[in-house]
């Protein structure tokens, strides 16, 4: 099992669980032990019922149901504490590696990673492995116990045929594991086109091929269905196979082994009788084969899943692509480094003119998103405090990643930027995410009260505060005739906001943040004409406080300087 | 959908009965697979019982019972004979389970689909519904997991001991038989049953915690921005981390009942052989018969196991059957007319007057799509829609092709002499022949290319394919890629997006409708491409109405009238040439890509 240090931690409770499930085989066989004794104390029947044997079976079974118990218990407490441990990690490496590396698609995945995975993970490592290694210690343990109170001999012949079982089921296995996958292959096949027709069905319902593709699937469905039942037929015989060599090899063997020694005067009645009682754990691997198959796999994916997650690969800083400058001041720290945690900040090699407030310095950077493939290569833009300056450019010039950088969710991988007067490195990281306000093309709201879905800028603006924000961007009046004013719940689930007045929202975040630099990419791509308007508006008057940099197709919107950004590179020029 | 709310608290009963008419007919195997479930267990019971009863056999004096065996040999090959039995009747039954799982997935799978051919336009209208198509198929996995794994072992927890409590019962006397008794009742009967209220409702409440999680985690995923940007990341981390301590706090109560009937379970089972043995014993029971019953009690307690977790895995399969259930008794939003008036014959029309539409949505207040249109397209020519997106313009092609009805006014369809017929007053079949809608997006089918086609033309041969390839200009592209029957993959993924588009073009050209709906279909085209596919679908259907929606001025001159719409509202009507000197659609075009 590759032991990836995110799932480290998880391995004290999954040790408690298989001592609990060992102490638990035992004391098992010790009240098969005492069982033999009473049947034999029956059949003897001068003897009375022995109490303190009887004493000795109930409290064999206490500790039995305590074990059982308490794995159980450590079980289900550790399943909660791995599953809060790992979202966090999870979702903590999400913010180390910043909003400006995921794309829209990959965020639902993120989502799921992080809910359903983290379940499938955590049923499997501290729900499944110490039950599975427990199972498989079941076998030795008793055959333990039958060689110290039965019969050294059966328990030595049943050690020996142990091995018997997994290399009859593993050889049985490599005979049929061509059918057992091309089943799993017809039903996901099947699966995939019937979930395919569901999604599509809107469309086959427009060309009025609903009916007929319903037909041809309920078709296609039973003859599938036929030809995995036959190939089902013969790979269910692993079953059959794991069934007879299990009865045969453990359970026959030990009765009949108990038989013959007890006819040969070697084992006492009570010996023998036990040992038959005892032959049922000797199947406890059987009972978790299934659970190998359905949580083992669904666990493993989810677990490679999140290992490349964790491992992603982040092209660190100072390794630039062949063109970047090879005497790059900045030393190799990768860009996920906690900031809070990293050694202080590095001297700034340069201050003086970026010092002015909000104002931003960009020196030779380069900025690749994976080796060899330059996203931004050499790029110089000074902005001095408040001034406006927009970044022309198609989709695709790099507009946006070095918005990124100027927000310090990126870091360059050669060059400088300064913010504020702040050298941009990952133990400042935070720091220049404070100088800015930044606006994307969509907004997020998140499912609270507008209230406070305003007050993430500001956590400490007063209600006065927040419809003053809300006058700025014109929807004070809306903001009025809500059913709860500020405390109407918005978000997902909550009042639908046309993507307007999301921007609207944004932008009246950045005048309560009033912080020196406002950031905006494509602000009114996709909004209502009214809101381009007052957006346009909302946006010189930021520039009268702040200085702003904002990213554009639209020439028309560029009220001061304009920089045209083409292929990563930064183009000066003047209007 | 709007109407589900209401069929949500469809009973219990409603929803099993619903589900064993839809299953019956492959229910029959079931009982095959409950019947040799019995006879695993009771070759399992038998092998210990023989072994157990044997070797008591040569420790008391006296004949030795007719059922066991002898000698040595005998004894061998009854207990291959057991094992044999057992693994053959362990392999029919799992092999009849899935037989009925497999066969019940099949015909529910066929039944939800065609339940859902009359919701697909309300179903697909946003995102979280798709989520619930998704659901679905995953509710119906789930029924099957119950026919397949879950019924049969229930069945037998609970008739497997009380078969053998009847054999055997006579042969160990009442004291023993009601020890053993005692035992396999509380295993099956009581001990399920510890804290099944408190713990359902401690799922209930973890489900619900869970839910929010999950919003919680979207939220912090989707508004990463304002997350790290306003300095909320510890905040946001200890929000996570306090709600995993609630669900913690939620599934305690759950978890604490389960180790209690884990633990039980173990206890119990475990104290009921001595009980067993000393009952048996002190009541001057068969001895021989007394070894083997207790042996083979031993072994029932594995069958018993099957009851315990039956409750939670009976609640979450009758939730996926109640959702299922519910998708089948939703009333679509749109149907047929009762009495349906044909479509007006010749060259046809489009008439919008004073049409307000609002999406339906669970939420209170909702933006509305659409305000006081009123738009008339005369038969033949070419209205262009323009609009940023949110503007209402695709709302108006999806009230045209009756995707859903407006809220107010009339949409309607205008023929030769003055005839207007409403689209609610249309058969669908003959509104979904006049009209055809060209989307954004193509979804295309696991298949060839051919059999894509020929989903709107099904009878229509490789020449007319061809024809339509080629005036959506896609005719060399499947020629270089090796013809008609080249396969384009899950949902088309070997064409790009640009071909997947022009496919759609052509499925337009091969359905040869009256009226044409198109929602911004050249989006993935370069421009040159763009205006060959324009003018392709010109020439293959001159006739033809065409209602476009578009939020770029590519192509817009072809257009005979633009209406620009901002904000559900029309802004600005007339001919292209005259709106393009100022005012809304001066401002859009405006905004267009910088193309420098």
């Amino acid at each position: 099992m590759p032991a990836h240090p995110l799932f480290a931690p998880g391995a004290p409770a999954v040790r408690v669980q298989v001592a609990c499930e060992a102490l638990r085989t035992v004391a098992v066989g010790a009240v098969m032990l005492c069982v033999g004794r009473l049947l034999a104390d029956a059949l003897d029947r001068s003897a009375q019922v022995s109490v303190p044997v009887v004493a000795a079976a109930v409290a064999a079974a206490l500790v039995a149901a305590a074990t059982e118990a308490g794995s159980h218990a450590v079980q289900g407490r550790s399943i909660a504490a791995e599953s809060r441990r790992l979202r966090g990690a999870l979702l903590r490496r999400a913010f180390a590696l910043g909003p400006a590396r995921f794309t829209g698609a990959q965020t639902g995945r993120l989502v799921a990673m992080m809910t359903d995975s983290v379940e499938r993970v955590t049923e499997y490592r501290q729900g499944y492995v110490g039950r599975l290694v427990g199972a498989v210690l079941a076998p030795l343990l008793t055959i333990l116990l039958a060689a110290v109170f039965v019969d050294w001999l059966s328990a030595l012949v049943l050690l020996l045929l142990v091995p018997v079982i997994p290399l009859a089921i593993m050889g049985f296995r490599r005979l049929v594991a061509g059918v057992s996958a091309a089943s799993r292959e017809m039903r996901m096949r099947l699966a995939g086109q019937f979930l395919e027709a569901i999604q599509g069905l809107p469309t086959l319902v427009g060309l009025r091929a609903a009916g007929r593709v319903g037909d041809r699937l309920q078709a296609a469905g039973e003859q599938n269905r036929r030809a995995t039942m036959s190939l089902l037929a013969r790979n269910q015989l692993i079953l059959f196979v794991t069934e007879s060599v299990f009865s045969l090899f453990m359970v026959s063997a030990a009765v009949l082994l108990a038989w013959v020694r007890h006819d040969d005067g070697a084992v006492t009645v009570a010996g023998a009788l036990a040992l038959v009682l005892l032959s049922t754990q000797l199947t406890a691997p059987m009972k978790q084969i299934g659970g190998f198959f359905y949580i083992g796999m669904a666990g493993r994916a989810g677990q490679r899943m999140m290992t490349a997650f964790v491992d992603r690969g982040v092209v660190p800083a100072g390794h630039a692509h062949p063109g970047g400058r090879p005497d790059a001041r900045r030393p190799g720290t990768p860009a996920e480094t906690a900031p809070a945690a990293s050694s202080p900040a590095e001297p700034a090699p340069m201050r003086g003119d970026p010092a002015q407030e909000g104002a931003v310095v960009v020196q030779g950077v380069d900025f690749c998103y994976e080796p060899d493939r330059p996203v931004l290569t050499d790029v110089d833009l000074t902005v001095a405090e408040r001034e406006t300056t927009a970044l022309l450019g198609t989709s695709g010039s790099g507009k946006s990643t070095l918005l990124g950088l100027l927000a310090g969710d990126l870091l360059p991988a050669s060059g400088t930027v300064h913010v504020n007067g702040v050298p941009l490195t990952a133990a400042t990281q935070d720091e220049v995410r404070a100088a800015s306000a930044v606006v994307q093309q969509h907004t997020w709201l998140f499912r609270a009260s507008l209230a406070q879905n305003l007050r993430i800028a500001a956590p400490g603006a007063t209600d006065e505060q927040l419809w003053d924000a809300l006058e700025q961007v014109d929807l004070a009046r809306w903001a009025r005739t809500l059913p709860q004013g500020l405390d109407t719940p918005v978000g997902e689930r909550g009042l639908g906001v046309s993507g307007g007045q999301g921007q609207r929202i944004a932008l009246a975040r950045a005048f309560l943040a009033g912080r020196p630099l406002v950031i905006l990419d494509e602000p009114t791509s996709q909004v209502d004409l009214e809101s381009e308007a007052v957006i346009e508006q909302a946006i010189e008057r930021l520039g009268e406080r702040a200085t702003v940099v904002l990213a554009t197709h639209r020439p028309a919107l560029v009220t001061g300087r304009a920089v045209r950004v083409r292929s990563g590179r930064v183009e000066q020029e003047r209007r | 959908m709007t109407t589900t709310a209401q069929s949500r608290t469809a009973p219990l009963v409603e929803v099993g009965r619903w589900l064993i008419r839809a299953t019956a007919p492959v229910l029959w195997p079931l009982a095959g697979s409950v019947l040799f479930r019995h006879v695993y267990f009771a070759a399992a019971a038998a092998l210990l019982g023989v072994g157990a009863g044997a070797i008591a056999s040569l420790a008391v004096d006296g004949p030795t019972p007719a059922w066991l065996p002898g000698t040595v040999w005998t004894l061998i090959g009854v207990l291959a004979g057991l094992t044999l039995v057992k693994a053959v009747a362990g392999y029919l039954e799992h092999f009849l389970g899935h037989w009925v799982a497999f066969k019940a997935l099949e015909l529910l799978r066929v039944r939800l689909y065609r339940a859902l051919v009359p919701l697909a336009h309300q179903a697909a209208r946003n995102a979280s519904s798709g989520d619930l198509l998704t659901r679905a198929t995953k509710d119906v996995d789930r029924i099957e997991v119950f026919f397949a794994h879950t019924l049969a072992p229930a069945v037998t927890a609970v008739t497997m001991p009380a078969l053998v409590l009847a054999v055997m019962g006579p042969q160990v006397g009442g004291p023993a038989a009601l020890a053993a008794g005692v035992g396999l009742g509380l295993s099956v009967v009581v001990v399920p049953a510890l804290g099944v209220r408190a713990s359902q409702r401690g799922a209930d409440a973890a489900n619900a915690r869970r839910g929010e999680i999950a919003q919680h985690v979207t939220d912090s995923v989707q508004g990463m921005s304002e997350v790290t940007g306003y300095g909320h990341v510890d905040r946001r981390l200890e929000e996570t981390a306090s709600l995993d301590e609630a669900l913690q706090a939620d599934g305690a109560v759950r978890g604490r009942w389960a180790v209690a009937r884990e633990g039980a379970a173990q206890a119990v089972s475990l104290a009921t052989l001595p009980a067993v043995v000393a009952a048996g014993a002190s009541s001057g029971a068969d001895l021989v018969p007394l070894a083997a019953f207790t042996a083979m009690v031993w072994a029932l307690f594995d069958a018993t196991a099957g009851v315990r977790g039956f409750a939670g895995t009976l609640d979450a399969s009758m939730a996926a059957a109640r959702r299922v259930h519910q998708i089948a008794v939703t009333a679509p939003d749109v149907a047929d007319p009762p009495t349906p008036v044909p479509v007006p014959a010749g060259s046809l029309g489009v008439r919008v007057e004073d049409v307000d539409y609002a999406y339906p949505s669970e939420a209170e207040a909702r933006a509305t799509a659409l305000a006081g249109i009123t738009l008339e397209v005369p038969a033949g020519s070419h209205t262009a829609l323009m609009g940023a997106s949110g503007s209402g313009k695709s709302s108006i092609l999806r009230l045209l092709a009756r995707h859903d009805d407006a809220t107010a006014g009339t949409v309607a369809l205008t023929g030769a002499e003055g005839a207007v017929v409403p689209v609610s007053a249309v058969a669908l079949e003959d509104l979904r022949t006049a009209t055809h809608y060209v989307t954004q997006q193509t979804t295309l089918f696991r298949g060839s290319i051919a059999e894509n086609l020929r989903l709107s033309a099904p009878r229509a041969g490789d020449d007319r394919l061809w024809e339509a390839l080629e005036a959506a200009q896609l005719a060399e592209a499947v020629r270089e890629r090796g013809g008609l029957d080249t396969e384009v993959g899950e949902q088309g993924r070997r064409l790009s997006g640009g071909q997947r588009q022009r496919l759609g073009v052509a499925r337009a050209v091969l359905a040869r409708p009256r009226v044409l709906l198109l929602d911004e279909y050249t989006s993935h085209l370069d421009p040159e491409t763009a205006a060959a596919v324009r003018a392709g679908l010109r020439a293959a259907l001159p006739e033809a109405t065409i209602v476009e929606a578009t939020h770029t001025s590519a192509g817009l001159d072809a257009a005979d009238q633009v209406v620009v719409l901002d904000a559900g509202r029309i802004v600005a009507c007339g001919r292209p040439e005259d709106l393009k000197r100022g005012g809304p659609l001066a401002r859009l075009i405006a905004r267009e890509t910088d193309r420098a």
